[in-house]
């Protein structure tokens, strides 16, 4: 599903230079659920960015099914990214101002989803979570693990062929942490591609694959089946 | 532009808080804080001190021409002693009253201490005065008066004393012009001397009265001792008397009705009370406000307008004040981890609240400071000529206080709460938190807000009907030919009328030219006629003209027939009336006014006086052979179409000069007439356009402020739309509607509130400019387009941002 070849990231200031991606390359396959790991600063994030279609390389190749997408237009990959990617992120990042329902619409709306249609979907999203029961409260009325379920049923409700999970227990106790790492694992289950990057060895074994980066590049693959 | 707004990351300010030390405070940390605070928030303390300047500049000229008007004539000693004698028949009352009337009317009583007339016939009166043998000519008002004049009002003599003597050949003059004329010779003894008059000789000098009066620095020299005095029947003077106390004065008509002989005067079979004849004193500083009395000329203001400008200052500085304090608040989410910063380290609350509120106070006074500048600044353009008031700062020590202390309050005022509700969390808790807006003072910025859309919406319809009338009045048809026309005042070379008209039509540029006793349209009524018609008293404007005067004007004749010169020949002269008097006074072509003059025919009503008054009975009138008086002094030019109009002017100016070398000529195009007819509202109109415009700008800056606030603040919330989906004219269109609820909510407000006093300011008008519907969209739009401009802009690279950053600051 995804083949990346050669992808150099490079960020310049002023004064330094700081390559993120090194002329890395990565297969993940269709159904996949891969973990990436690294200590901070070794390039998982950028790369996430990348695949998440929210930064483009400086150079390489980035194939999404089949199709080059690293010198795509931001329209381009805006589309792209709104029909086939959702996104889980360690801080939630909900929008404070609207209900759980709302938020969990929003992807919906901006895939322009008639409106009758999407009562229906948000509802069947939010039951997988067992958010139903909260739907018109407020972000700031939940608990971080009812945020982030809420944040899951937000990234899976348009069915996304890839979840991009950024330290997805990274602000959560271990108990809610393995409810939402357990909810990744169904969506995989259920045909989700997933990549999630982490710091967390216990939450990396969910995956089928380990993919260990230093200094912007892969140094090391587990097989986990 | 934007970052400055938002603080910088990693530049922490010093704390306030005073080392170690046991007292509350220390000044230096608090000085330093402050102007570290000015540098990290350059745009926000920028828009501050803009907004606040311009509108305590604005709120003190506005107060300065307030306390013009508001003084006006009130530095008389005993001005509240000092009443103007008026005369009210039915419903209409004037200012000129016949001086026997008014002569016996001040022996009527001993509460009435002095009275005094002047003359009505205030005019530039050419003289020359001898210097080193050298004749100069000058040309300066000049007014007589009867010497009581000195009695009434307080004048203040620099050369010369009040008690002396003055006649028709000595005169008093105002001490600028004694400088004008003779340096820092003294005045007294020198001689004026006049071409038709004689010599006069200055017998005083008088410091010059403020221009807020409606006694005016011209020369004075007395009436004849026996001018008019047994003329009952001419209504020639301005009476003004002084009493001894105030509460006397109702009484006064009364008493004199019952000491004074009317029949005598007026006739055996008059009555008060049948010729509905009453007299009226109106209050020296009231004379100012009245707008009801006829022939009266003194400079007006009305109590409403002030009123509006009053309304405008107070709202003016309001929203400044808003900003301010909209600013203050908006601003609290990005300082409140410093302020907890320093709270951790130990901080005490009191001294942090004191330093916020110093902050805010220290910003209201630098920006009073700037507005002084302002003001100095505004005291020298051509703006400054709108405010008749003289601007200079130090002529007004308690309006430029009084605003002092207002900067003070709104510092207070916009540093109180911030500061109060800043200091207020938890440290803890804050720090950790992802602190995010509060939806009360989001709530509380959006009124604010609102009162500035509101406010706008308002002044924006008000100063476009302001407008609207203005043009309606300049440029609504008058019933007469009003382009290609000059004016020429030819007064002073009566005798040698006729050749000058024969010269100027001799040039080719030159149509025609016709003459009459005034301007057409240049006041608001006329000398009034009191006649007999088929056995009743009737009473019309009326306007002596040249007999080709209707031709050269384009005034059609509607019933009978135009003027020949054969009614000049005729005895009495013959009179063309408008529609409103025949229809008034049933009047027929072929009767006589007076048994003697008469009614050749009927002409629509034409707007010969200004569309403040209604038409009323009008005529015109050719004088026959038996005429008192021929004073046609205005001769109507008019031009060929397609001729340079500035070439002929010269032309004009020429021939008038050949007749009279010395002499200055008042000439001028028609339209000028006009322009001076509505300067009051014209004026009027741009200074309240100015004050309306500098209320919108702060608005607009305030706005700006708060979009740019807003953007900054929904960085991550775009971001993680943009991640959702969200295209950037999705995210720009989702801003721009958040604040045309709140401009489409404002503006249902305010349409009604300017549509109310719109209305009501248009009852000053017998002739009203309609109250079109699309003023009230034009403003909707350009609010609307402003506000989307400014939102559009300044979201524009929040939305294009790559959401990675937004997301990624915590």
């Amino acid at each position: 599903m995804i083949k990346i070849t050669d992808l150099e990231k490079i960020y310049r200031t002023e004064e330094v230079e700081t390559i993120a991606l090194n002329r890395m390359s990565l297969d993940i396959a269709e159904h996949e659920f891969a973990a990436i790991m690294g200590p901070s600063g070794c390039g998982k994030s950028t790369l996430l960015n990348i695949l998440g279609m929210l930064d483009k390389p400086n150079s390489g190749s980035f194939l999404f099914n089949g199709i080059e997408v690293a010198k795509f237009s931001e329209n381009q990959c805006s589309d792209l990214r709104k029909r086939n990617i959702g996104f889980v992120f360690q801080s939630f990042n909900l929008i404070d101002e609207l209900t759980v329902f709302e938020n969990v619409e929003l992807p919906l709306v901006y895939n322009k989803v008639k409106a009758a249609h999407r009562k229906a979907i948000v509802e069947a999203a939010l039951e997988k979570v067992q958010m139903m029961h909260r739907r018109n409260h407020f972000p700031s009325q939940l608990s971080g693990g009812q945020q982030q379920r809420v944040a899951v049923a937000r990234a899976v409700v348009n069915s996304p062929r890839l979840i991009l999970a950024d330290e997805p227990t990274g602000n959560l106790d271990s108990r809610n942490g393995q409810e939402v790492m357990e909810l990744l694992t169904e969506l995989n289950e259920a045909g989700t591609t997933i990549v999630m990057v982490t710091h967390s060895e216990h939450d990396a074994r969910y995956a089928h694959r380990i993919v260990r980066m230093l200094d912007g590049k892969t140094v090391l693959e587990n097989k986990m089946f | 532009m934007k970052g400055n707004f938002v603080e910088k990351a990693g530049t922490a300010s010093p704390s306030p808080f005073g080392r170690g030390s046991g007292r509350g405070f220390q000044l230096t940390p608090i000085v330093r804080n402050f102007l570290s605070v000015i540098r990290r928030f350059k745009m926000a303390t920028t828009l501050n001190i803009l907004g606040l300047s311009v509108a305590f500049a604005a709120f003190m000229v506005i107060m300065i021409q307030l306390d013009y008007d508001h003084s006006f004539d009130k530095f008389h000693t005993d001005y509240d002693k000092i009443f103007r004698m008026e005369l009210s028949q039915n419903t209409s009352t004037q200012a000129l009253i016949c001086r026997p009337l008014a002569e016996r009317f001040f022996e009527s009583s001993p509460h009435i201490l002095a009275g005094a007339l002047t003359s009505s016939w205030l005019q530039p009166a050419p003289f020359h005065i001898e210097k080193d043998g050298v004749r100069i000519l000058y040309e300066e008002n000049s007014i007589t008066v009867s010497p009581s004049f000195f009695d009434v009002f307080t004048f203040d003599f620099v050369e010369g004393v009040k008690g002396d003597y003055l006649s028709p050949s000595n005169v008093f003059i105002p001490l600028s012009l004694s400088r004008k004329l003779f340096g820092n010779e003294s005045a007294v003894g020198k001689q004026l001397v006049h071409a038709s008059w004689g010599n006069q000789t200055v017998m005083a000098v008088y410091r010059d009265f403020p221009a807020n009066s409606i006694v005016d620095n011209d020369i004075y020299f007395a009436m004849q001792e026996n001018e008019n005095r047994q003329s009952w029947g001419n209504f020639n003077y301005y009476v003004y008397f002084r009493v001894d106390d105030p509460s006397n004065v109702p009484q006064l008509f009364e008493n004199f009705k019952r000491n004074f002989d009317a029949q005598a005067a007026f006739g055996a079979d008059f009555t008060w009370e049948d010729a509905n004849v009453g007299l009226r004193f109106t209050a020296l500083p009231d004379i100012h406000y009245v707008t009801d009395v006829g022939y009266d000329r003194t400079p007006k203001a009305s109590r409403q307008t002030l009123l509006i400008l009053f309304a405008i200052a107070i709202v003016i500085v309001m929203i400044a004040e808003i900003n301010f304090t909209n600013f203050s608040t908006a601003l609290t989410p990005m300082r409140i981890r410093n302020i907890n910063t320093q709270k951790v380290l130990g901080a005490r609350q009191g001294a942090m609240r004191f330093s916020l509120v110093l902050e805010a106070v220290l910003i209201s006074l630098l920006s009073f400071l700037v507005a002084t500048g302002l003001m100095m600044l505004f005291h020298r353009t051509s703006l400054a000529r709108l405010v008749d008031a003289d601007l200079s700062l130090t002529a007004h020590p308690l309006i430029v206080g009084g605003t002092a202390f207002i900067a003070l309050l709104a510092g207070l005022l916009a540093g109180l709460y911030p500061a109060w509700y800043m200091t207020s969390f938890v440290p803890a808790l804050v720090l950790k938190g992802n602190f995010g807006l509060s939806p009360k003072g989001k709530r509380l910025r959006n009124t604010l807000i609102g009162i500035q859309f509101v406010s706008s919406f308002a002044l924006m319809i008000g100063v476009s009907f302001m407008y609207l009338q203005n043009r309606y009045m300049q440029h609504s048809p008058l019933g007469y030919d009003r382009d290609e026309l000059i004016i020429a005042n030819i007064g002073r070379i009566q005798q040698s009328r006729d050749a000058f008209i024969n010269k100027l039509k001799a040039y080719s540029g030159v149509e025609d030219v016709t003459h009459g006793e005034v301007i057409l349209s240049s006041s608001d009524q006329y000398m009034g006629w009191g006649r007999a018609y088929k056995e009743k008293h009737i009473l019309f404007q009326c306007l002596p003209v040249d007999y080709t005067f209707l031709k050269v004007m384009g005034i059609e004749i509607t019933e009978g027939r135009d003027f020949r010169r054969e009614d000049a020949l005729t005895r009495h002269g013959a009179y063309v009336f408008n529609e409103t008097a025949k229809k008034k006074y049933d009047m027929e072509v072929g009767t006589t006014v007076d048994g003697q003059e008469e009614i050749i025919g009927f002409m629509p009503d034409v707007k010969f006086a200004s569309f403040r008054t209604a038409v009323e009975p009008m005529a015109f009138y050719v004088r026959g052979s038996e005429n008192w008086s021929d004073r046609s002094n205005c001769a109507y030019i008019k031009v060929k179409a397609g001729t340079d109009k500035r070439a002929a002017m010269s032309y004009i100016r020429d021939t008038l000069a050949e007749f009279d070398a010395e002499y200055t000529f008042d000439v001028k195009f028609f339209d000028e007439v006009l322009q001076r007819l509505y300067e009051k509202e014209t004026s009027l109109g741009s200074l309240i356009s100015l004050f309306s415009l500098i209320a919108i700008f702060i608005s607009v800056t305030g706005v700006f402020g708060l979009v740019v606030f807003d953007s900054e603040c929904r960085r991550k919330e775009v971001g993680i739309r943009k991640v959702l989906g969200a295209s950037v004219t999705g995210i720009i269109v989702m801003f721009n509607k958040t604040y045309f609820r709140i401009l489409l909510v404002c503006f249902v407000i305010a349409a009604p509130l300017a549509w109310y006093a719109v209305h009501n300011w248009l009852e000053n008008f017998a002739y009203k400019t309609p109250i079109y519907w699309w003023v009230y969209l034009l403003a909707f739009v350009a609010v609307g387009i402003i506000t989307a401009c400014t939102v559009t802009f300044q979201n524009w690279r929040v939305a294009t941002a790559n959401p990675v950053k937004a997301l990624k600051t915590e």
